[in-house]
């Protein structure tokens, strides 16, 4: 390390040869006169003969004379340049002594400064504590780092222009890296450490006999002496020697907080609590505002406002979110919950409060498919077929469906499987046919798909694709009971009646599925009235009705009073009751609700064999209340008139009222285009009436 | 429950908004106010 030593006092005397004014040293530099002396040596003032400037020549001591032209550090010392540092200019060998010329700096030091006013107001003493920093962190800077080790307000010059200047550059003891042997002590103003090591070279009789790493005096040491002059120029005083009883610098009156917690760092007793270098003394006093209370306050202040502001808006955001997320929660749990309450209707069989409530689901929540779903099932639980293949078609027309996941997709797909049985109830097979292939576009894992896809197909003759389509169902694990279903009804298209027969009555045997129940019973029995074999119909429609749920025994007693007026026809003898067992059917159904033309108009059929004029017309009547459009209602009045004024004797028989019927009804049949053989019979009844003077 | 969740959450995000205008006024422009008074005094 490089060591240089400014103006070490009371030690080690250098050589006193003295120059006298007038004299040339080195052929260039002619000695004005004697500056000062001390324990540095004896200082000149020397004139450049060719600058004509003003130079300092100092007497470098004997021990490292010879080091002076060998020695890197010579070297570094000459390329010093610092606006706070006088700069050393050259190295000059006599055979007496080596001397060193460096820059001569105007002014007062700062002891005299000091002397004359006392001591400087703050603002001054931060401006020089800000240049002696820049100085020493450029000595420290170097390599290898120079040491000051005298820093004192003797040398510090305080220039005409304000600013100060670091001087008296003790050269010999930075050519002197062992530096033993050289280190003095300054009043208040050295450190602990080097007035340790001032008494142990003292106490030695030999300086070689103290090893450099016993040396504790180093950078840190010009730091607390920057500290003690720092202290003594916004005291008046320097700091007290005795560390107990040293007043702090943040008691000195005029002193902000920032500046005096750096003064009393840089004089703590301990090196390693100081500041360990000059740039880092530097960089605390060059922002030493922000070590004031004041800033550290308004940090805390900034810091907290910040995090609280943070911190609230990240609670906001995850409650927002947390928010949200209930809230789809709760939405979902909701519509879930109205499901359920419709399906909880729709079991009591109130399937037009059901499908009102899921119509209110829907309008709330449009975008979701479980409540169209729900609707159309609900419209063919309830025996709906047409509505709710209409309402399919306009619920697929509307678009409003977003599907989400695959269930989504398959309820779609549940929803076209509706409107193709609703269809296939209609007997619209081909319409059926085309919303099945809809539903398996959207889900081809369903074997119940391919089951009503077979008997569809089948149903329009389309016997090997519906094949076909019974393989697929099969391979995708179809129930047994469907499989005689389907199989049954490919042996009707078959003609294969009696295998149908007993597909139909296996199916019925095991399933559990009223739908299927109810359909294989329908199927079977229909098999049955085609091939003539009215009894084991009967007894089938008989067995099953006794069997079967509220919605499937509507039907199954329709047709089973349609069995009863056909053995009625088949049996004359007992064609009364018969009949009358086919009117109480009806009546039962029509007390349950289960109220359908063809079922009123088989009652007026029934009351008419039976005589009972005035029923059947009351049930006509309400009809054509119901059907005003209906010219069959009025044909049939027609025809109940006519019956009824045959049992009346010639005298009471009036047919205007069977005319009356009669040109309703023909006004509305031509309204039509379909032909009925009929009106055909009617026409002639009524020109028979005409031509019979009756009319 | 969302709706208490939803409202506790644009409170805190609104306070939230509130104390960063505080931080801006209060703290941050204040700060650079003391800083530049600071210096000064230094």
């Amino acid at each position: 390390m490089l060591l240089a030593f400014f103006a070490v006092k009371q030690f080690k005397r250098v050589g006193q040869l003295m120059l006298k004014e007038g004299m040339i040293l080195g052929g260039t530099y002619q000695i004005v006169g004697k500056i000062g002396s001390g324990g540095g040596g004896v200082v000149y003032k020397a004139r450049h003969l060719r600058l004509q400037t003003d130079v300092v020549v100092k007497r470098i001591r004997d021990e490292v004379r010879d080091k002076v032209q060998s020695r890197h550090e010579a070297y570094v010392l000459k390329q010093l340049k610092h606006p706070y540092l006088p700069r050393v200019y050259d190295f000059i060998e006599t055979p007496e002594a080596v001397y060193t010329v460096m820059d001569y700096i105007p002014g007062n030091p700062l002891d005299k400064a000091l002397a004359q006013h006392g001591k400087f107001p703050q603002k001054n003493v931060l401006q020089w504590a800000k240049e002696l920093g820049e100085a020493l962190a450029y000595l420290h800077s170097q390599n290898p780092p120079i040491l000051h080790s005298d820093i004192k307000p003797a040398n510090i010059i305080l220039m005409p222009d304000g600013h100060i200047c670091l001087i008296d550059f003790n050269v010999s003891v930075a050519l002197d890296s062992n530096m033993k042997g050289i280190l003095g002590i300054s009043g208040s103003y050295s450190s602990p450490e080097q007035y340790r090591d001032a008494r142990m070279i003292q106490s030695c009789a030999h300086t070689a006999e103290i090893s450099q790493a016993e040396i504790a005096t180093d950078l840190r040491s010009d730091i607390y002496s920057l500290g003690c002059v720092l202290y003594h120029l916004l005291a008046g005083f320097p700091p007290a020697t005795n560390f107990n009883t040293r007043m702090p610098a943040q008691e000195i009156p005029g002193v902000s907080g920032g500046f005096a917690i750096i003064i009393d760092k840089m004089i703590e007793y301990d090196p390693d609590d100081r500041y360990q270098t000059g740039q880092e003394y530097l960089e605390a006093v060059n922002n030493c505002y922000k070590l004031d209370r004041r800033y550290i306050l308004q940090k805390r202040k900034e810091k907290t406002l910040f995090l609280a502001s943070l911190l609230l808006f990240f609670a906001g955001s995850m409650l927002i979110g947390m928010g949200i997320r209930e809230g789809i929660r709760e939405r979902e749990q909701n519509y879930q919950e109205l499901l359920r309450k419709g399906e909880k209707t729709a079991k009591k069989e109130e399937y037009e409060k059901a499908i009102d409530a899921m119509v209110s689901l829907e309008e709330e929540y449009e975008s979701r498919v479980e409540a169209y779903e729900r609707e159309l099932y609900y419209y063919y639980q309830a025996g709906s077929y047409q509505e709710c293949a209409d309402r399919g078609n306009d619920i697929i027309d509307a678009q409003k469906i977003i599907m989400k996941n695959e269930e989504q997709e398959k309820l779609v797909g549940d929803m076209f499987y509706l409107i193709a049985n609703s269809y296939y109830e209609l007997e619209d097979y081909g319409r059926a046919e085309n919303a099945m292939k809809n539903a398996l576009n959207y889900n081809q894992a369903n074997s119940l798909y391919y089951r009503d896809y077979c008997i569809i197909l089948a149903k329009q003759g389309k016997l090997k694709q519906a094949e076909e389509a019974l393989e697929k169902a099969v391979r995708l694990d179809l129930e047994d009971d469907s499989i005689h279903y389907a199989e049954g009804e490919l042996c009707v298209v078959r003609k294969q009646f009696e295998e149908a027969v007993e597909h139909f009555k296996a199916a019925m045997e095991i399933t559990e599925d009223a739908v299927l129940q109810k359909r294989a019973v329908l199927l079977c029995a229909a098999v049955l009235r085609d091939n003539n074999r009215l009894d084991e119909e009967v007894a089938l429609l008989e067995t099953a009705r006794n069997q079967a749920d509220t919605q499937a025994k509507m039907v199954i007693t329709e047709y089973l009073a349609d069995a009863y007026m056909r053995q009625g026809d088949a049996h004359p003898e007992q064609v009364v009751s018969y009949n009358q067992k086919a009117l109480t059917l009806f009546q039962e159904l029509m007390q349950n609700g289960y109220v359908t033309y063809q079922l009123q108009e088989n009652m007026a059929i029934l009351y008419e064999e039976n005589r009972d004029f005035e029923s059947a017309k009351s049930v006509l009547l309400k009809l054509a209340s119901d059907y005003p459009g209906n010219y069959r209602v009025y044909k049939r009045l027609a025809f109940l008139e006519a019956d009824r004024q045959q049992y009346l004797s010639n005298s009471q028989r009036d047919y205007s009222q069977m005319k009356i019927y009669y040109d309703k009804c023909r006004e509305l049949y031509e309204q039509q285009e379909e032909e009925d053989a009929e009106m055909l019979m009617l026409d002639h009844m009524i020109r028979d009436l005409q031509s019979g003077g009756w009319l | 429950m969302s709706m208490i969740l939803l409202m506790a959450g644009a409170l805190c995000v609104l306070t939230s908004m509130i104390l960063f205008i505080l931080y801006l006024t209060m703290g941050k422009a204040a700060g650079r106010k003391l800083m530049r008074k600071l210096k000064d005094e230094y």
